[in-house]
């Protein structure tokens, strides 16, 4: 299941910058991943040929520290457990990789943002609250009767 | 800021054309659309405009950053500001 903790962070497992970090720790086997290698495809229509190697129609050979954030992110959050990873770092072109991770296992990440999950049925927890929301009208409801991204004063 | 400026940026593998009305214009989007790369390509060409490889056409002169806002905290956000 996804679930989803709104505003700051607590905890000292928290990773803010997963673009970043990412390129200072990632390990050669998250690459070779099949799910890894759709994610690229998908996101940033390019071919992840090994972990040293992406072939981009734009940019050309590039190595893996140029792929986007978002791509990076989800990496991350489908291969690493002991974080939790600022999914704000996404575009809403990730969302549905999101979904499709925590079908396979719990997840935990941190959202400064309500990210677009779709119009399909979903089955989110917020963390924050406990909840469990199941579209994304609910999910913007909670959120914003909560007060969960107010600013703290 | 009055007026409207043109910035044309590119090296050998992309090119960017832009056409700003503000003095402060904040690019959001989805992953992988490029804002990385527009960040990457004007810094290294305000860092050494001789040598950078990169062509820069303005009649300003540009820089860019990026920011986080409020609770947001998405590195998507990029500022580009004329001086």
């Amino acid at each position: 299941m996804l679930s989803i903790y709104f505003g700051d962070y607590p905890g000292d497992d928290y990773i803010d910058n997963p673009d970043l970090y990412f390129d200072n720790t990632y390990e050669d086997d998250w690459l070779e991943d099949e799910r890894s290698k759709e994610m690229v495809k998908d996101i940033d229509c390019s071919e992840l040929v090994s972990p040293n190697l992406v072939i981009s129609p734009v940019l050309g050979s590039i190595p893996v520290s140029r792929l986007s954030g978002g791509v990076k992110t989800l990496i991350q959050i489908n291969n690493d457990r002991e974080h939790v990873y600022n999914a704000s770092a996404c575009g809403d072109n990730c969302a549905l990789w999101l979904l499709k991770i925590s079908q396979d296992k719990d997840v935990l990440v941190r959202l400064g943002h309500i990210m677009d999950f779709g119009d399909e049925p979903i089955n989110i927890r917020i963390a924050n609250t406990d909840d469990i929301v199941s579209s994304q009208k609910e999910l913007v409801r909670k959120v914003i009767l909560a007060g969960l991204l107010d600013e703290k004063r | 800021m009055t007026g409207k400026y043109d910035i044309v940026l590119y090296n050998n593998k992309v090119q960017y054309q832009l056409t700003i009305r503000r003095n402060i214009t904040v690019f959001r989007g989805n992953s992988a659309f490029g804002k990385s790369e527009l960040i990457r390509l004007l810094s290294a060409y305000n860092s050494n405009p001789a040598s950078s490889g990169i062509t820069l056409i303005c009649k300003k002169s540009v820089q860019c950053s990026q920011r986080k806002i409020g609770n947001c905290s998405r590195p998507l956000i990029i500022i580009i500001f004329f001086y």
